[in-house]
């Protein structure tokens, strides 16, 4: 018999196939557990943020690369920038020459494993001369710091008592040096949960049913089987290109990644792509051969991949919302594939068992009269409601592929049959559907692979380039994240900006706890976007077309008059928050003053400032309204030398002796850390506010010498009058030969020493002002608290200090600054409790 | 086939959560969490005190990121610290007194001792500079010998 013959190699084939997919389903798991990670991470609640690299170096940049694995330091400039090892030791240097390792550094030898399993050799510990060994050519440099991530294969003990919860796990820090400078990286490892997976797991069993039908419908089925597989085929290559996006690694590393551990999607792929072509000429055989490709495909990702569904990061350029659909739509049509088959299988079944029934009626109706053609016992064997049309797809069941019945057939009328079935407007409809699946999956894949190849790596966080257009320079793509532990613009970025708008929001009357809620909502959103260098979707987004972030950050505070607002209770305002006590010579205007919300918007670019207030000023148009503005502006970035103090009108070193960040107690005296304080404060700070003229055509009637008497520091270099530089502490008592004091006792900087305030210090972070003939300083304080910052300072310095008969105070505002907003949170939302709307 | 695929099926299922990793299915399930021992609140262990005046401790570092015992007492003096490192992964203890002794990398199955002297009484972090961001990190208790 023609079908018996025909069956025996397709059976073969088909078994063998089976086999193949069953052991390789057995088998591949072990090393499927890398087909869809990156440098060792996949899917993950675990989230490693960075939040600055100060000070900022033009050129030099890092980033956090391959959700957390690795961290990436590029540096473009002439100088080596040397990254430092777990105690402190140089480890990686990248530079000009490219990129050398320590051999005799631990983290040489342990960063090059995701969880450091590795043997450090003995002799190796990092004190003796560096080994320099050069690793590439490049400019740039990735590498696993434990630092950043989390090293065990258990959960830490606060996540694993509730893992639904947000948890911080650690700050880090990673030092770099870089031309006689140390660069402070800082970030935070924490625990983000994802979503339900409900959704996406209905979401797959749909498309497994639908899929499904096709081994059950009459019409159109197989038509399903070939769609069904196209998108699967689809599905998984764009999960993978995904995948492959996130990979900054060479192109090998990044094709490695489009094709999975071993390229196994390599040998995979075509024979689905085979498979949907041939499903659409309704072949049997390619059913199973799509559901071999769809078990293979389908159990390396529901193994692999599936947790995407309900973790909240995974390595992949894709968006999380697409790349859980591209799973859910692999696993569902896997699925469908394999449930259509079995139909199909229990169809053909049945229809056996009728045939021979039916053979065996016509053999008794042959034996009793008119012999027939074989042909007549196959159409016999059809159910009389089958089109013609079907007939050669039910030859296929037994036959192979329809295709090759045919051809072998040679003519005769089971010929023209199926030649009536191709030609008929079903077949071409078929034919031009597989060829477009054919067509498309070939060119999906080499496109697929052509683009990554092409691809550069992942933008840095701190600093990037567009991808289009000519290169930033470094001033503009200079970025500060608007997200983290602390808001921006504190203490981050070290240097202030060149450009500044300070302003402050009166509350309109009658607005409620809900207004304001959405007020800070949509101010929060607008300034992350912004900080990101996005506009906000308004025609004046084009203001700053064409420009970076410029280090943009917009800081927010509440007044000690939003408290009995909006539904805020009075007895809700902090004790420390009391309006700011009234000073010796001040003369204040009141309309320049106070505020129920304050606001400091601070750029590189006077232009990106400018939107950024216009932004922040509509939004609140409905709900608030400016009370007070002022700009300042302070040295353009690489005006001066990198790190060096700034001057203020008066043409005086000023800031010499704020806190630095690497200060052990910087923390404490900046920020918010009490328990004393309100939990919506903590990690915030006080900003005091106070716009101090300058009468600079007093000043400048006095000698070179005499000013720095008032001030207490040279003009040229700021050393203190005792001696030294700049840095160099003052030493108060020493004296000149007629015993009185060299600083004398009413200079500026002994009145404000901490040494002379019960060690009353804040971070000033200050600009100038010049409007029409009013010039001075726009004087911006950060403490942990302005009774053990500004006010004893203020109060010792107003009326006695030397500086007192050259500058007015006049204008002066006190704000609560809340703690920094996490993502999808808004700033101070924490005031609000469980109302936050 | 149709067997074989459903026995494929359920060998893949029983074991998913395992396949999953350290996180675990949807909401934590069958994710690995520390066991009992290492939540254990710890137990501060004093050193013992040789004929030389010397006051000794063993403590063991392993793959679970902690020190066992985590809070070692002891009173000013010299202390002598061997950590025995259990496991595989390499770390490097310092003893941060003032100032720090850092006591080199330690791999797997090795052990080093560290000796520190330390006059004023209170509280030194021992931190793990490869782990500390993971919590690898113990404490030495200095007290007045009165």
């Amino acid at each position: 018999m023609r079908d018996r013959l025909a069956g025996w190699p397709a059976r073969l084939l088909l078994r063998v196939l089976v086999v193949v997919a069953a052991s390789a389903g057995v088998v591949w798991p072990a090393s499927a557990a890398q087909a869809h990670e990156v440098a060792g991470a996949g899917a993950t609640n675990f989230r490693t943020t960075l939040s600055a690299l100060a000070p900022a170096v033009s050129g030099v940049s890092l980033s956090v690369v391959e959700n957390g694995s690795r961290l990436q330091a590029v540096n473009v400039t002439g100088e080596d920038l040397i990254v430092q090892g777990y105690t402190g030791e140089p480890y990686a240097k990248i530079g000009p020459d490219g990129v050398f390792v320590n051999d005799n550094s631990p983290a040489t030898y342990l960063n090059t494993d995701r969880y450091a399993t590795t043997v450090v050799p003995s002799g190796v510990d990092g004190k003796g001369e560096p080994r320099w060994r050069k690793v590439s050519s490049e400019n740039v440099y990735r590498w696993h710091d434990h630092r950043i991530h989390w090293m065990l294969k258990t959960l830490p003990a606060p996540v694993a008592a509730d893992p639904s919860a947000e948890h911080r796990v650690s700050d880090w820090t990673v030092a770099l040096d870089y031309g006689g400078q140390t660069l402070t990286a800082t970030g935070s490892l924490d625990w983000v949960p994802g979503p339900s997976p409900t959704l996406w797991l209905l979401l797959a069993m749909a498309i497994a049913i639908l899929v499904g039908a096709g081994g059950i419908l009459p019409r159109g089925g197989y038509r399903l089987l070939a769609a069904g597989t196209g998108l699967l085929l689809a599905a998984d290559l764009l999960h993978s290109a995904g995948v492959a996006v996130a990979e900054t690694g060479s192109l090998a590393q990044r094709l490695g990644a489009l094709f999975g551990a071993d390229a196994i999607a390599l040998f995979v792929w075509p024979f689905g792509i085979l498979a949907a072509w041939r499903l659409a000429y309704a072949s049997r055989f390619a059913a199973v051969v799509a559901a071999c490709v769809g078990t293979l495909l389908g159990f390396s990702m529901a193994l692999d991949d599936a947790p995407v569904w309900w973790r909240s990061s995974a390595p992949t350029g894709l968006s999380m919302t697409v790349d859980r659909v591209t799973v859910a739509v692999v696993i569902g049509a896997s699925a469908g594939l394999i449930i259509a088959v079995a139909a199909l299988g229990l169809r053909s079944a049945l229809r056996r068992a009728a045939a021979v029934t039916a053979a065996e009626a016509a053999a008794a109706v042959a034996r009793s009269g008119t012999a027939t053609g074989e042909s007549d016992v196959d159409a016999a064997t059809q159910p009389a409601s089958e089109p013609v049309g079907s007939l050669s797809r039910d030859d296929g069941d037994e036959g192979g592929d329809t295709g090759r019945g045919a051809a072998s057939d040679g003519g005769g009328r089971e010929g023209d049959v199926v030649a009536v079935g191709e030609s008929g407007p079903s077949g071409v409809a078929r034919r031009s559907v597989a060829g477009y699946l054919a067509a498309s999956g070939v060119g999906v894949v080499a496109g697929a692979a052509v683009g990554i190849g092409l691809r550069t790596g992942d933008a840095p966080v701190s600093a990037s380039t567009s991808t289009t257009g000519p290169a930033l320079s470094d001033v503009g793509a200079a970025r500060v994240a608007y997200h983290g532990l602390r808001q921006a613009g504190i203490a981050v970025p070290v240097r202030p900006q060149a450009h500044s708008w300070v302003a402050a929001f009166d509350l309109v009357d009658g607005v409620d706890a809900k207004a304001l809620q959405g007020l800070l909502r949509q101010w929060s959103a607008a300034a992350a976007r912004l900080a990101d260098g996005q506009g906000v979707g308004q025609p004046d987004d084009h203001l700053v077309t064409g420009s970076g972030p410029c280090a943009l950050t917009v800081t927010f505070g509440f007044g000690p008059s939003l408290f009995g607002k909006a539904g805020i209770p009075e007895t809700a305002r902090p004790v420390a928050l009391a309006p700011l006590p009234a000073f010796t010579g001040e003369r204040l205007d009141p309309g320049a003053s106070d505020g129920d919300l304050g606001v400091v918007v601070a750029a590189d670019d006077p232009l990106v400032v400018f939107h950024a207030a216009r932004v922040l000023e509509r939004i609140a148009a409905p709900v608030a309204r400016v009370r007070w503005r002022q700009t300042g502006f302070a040295a353009t970035p690489g005006a001066t030398a990198l790190g060096s103090t700034g001057r203020n009108l008066m043409g005086q070193v000023d800031g010499t002796n704020n806190p630095k960040p690497a200060d052990p107690d910087f923390a404490a005296k900046v920020f918010v850390t009490g328990d004393d304080q309100p939990a919506w404060l903590r990690q915030g700070s006080y900003l005091v506010v106070r716009r101090i003229r300058m009468l600079l055509d007093d000043w400048d009637r006095l000698t070179l010498d005499a000013q720095q008497k008032v001030i207490g520091r040279r003009k040229d270099t700021g050393a203190p009058l005792s001696g030294g530089q700049e840095t160099t502490p003052a030493n108060y008592g020493t004296t000149q030969a007629d015993g009185s004091p060299v600083i004398p006792v009413n200079a500026h900087i002994r009145m404000a020493a901490p040494a002379f305030n019960n060690g009353a210090a804040m971070l000033r972070r200050g600009w100038s002002y010049a409007d029409g003939d009013r010039a001075g300083l726009l004087f911006l304080a950060y403490q942990a608290d302005p009774r053990r910052g500004f006010i004893p300072v203020q109060q010792r310095l107003a009326g006695n200090d030397a500086l007192s008969r050259f500058i007015r105070h006049e204008a002066s505002a006190l704000f609560a600054v809340p703690g920094g907003v996490p993502d999808g949170g808004f700033v101070g939302q924490d005031l609000f409790g469980k109302d936050a709307a | 086939m149709i067997r074989r695929l459903v026995a494929l099926l359920t060998v893949v299922s029983l074991s998913g959560c395992a396949i999953w990793g350290t996180e675990g299915g949807p909401s934590g399930a069958g994710a690995a969490k520390p066991t009992a021992t290492a939540e254990a609140s710890s137990v501060p262990v004093t050193a013992s005190r040789g004929a030389d005046g010397v006051q000794r401790i063993e403590i063991t570092i392993g793959d679970d990121l902690r020190l066992r015992p985590d809070t070692v007492r002891a009173t000013t003096g010299t202390i002598e610290i061997t950590f025995r490192n259990s496991g595989v992964t390499p770390h490097d203890i310092s003893v941060d007194t003032v100032p720090a002794v850092d006591g080199g990398n330690v791999n797997g199955g090795d052990t080093r001792t560290v000796t520190v002297t330390v006059t004023q009484p209170g509280t030194y972090p021992m931190p793990c500079a490869y782990h500390v961001t993971s919590g690898m990190q113990g404490t030495l208790e200095i007290v007045d010998p009165s």
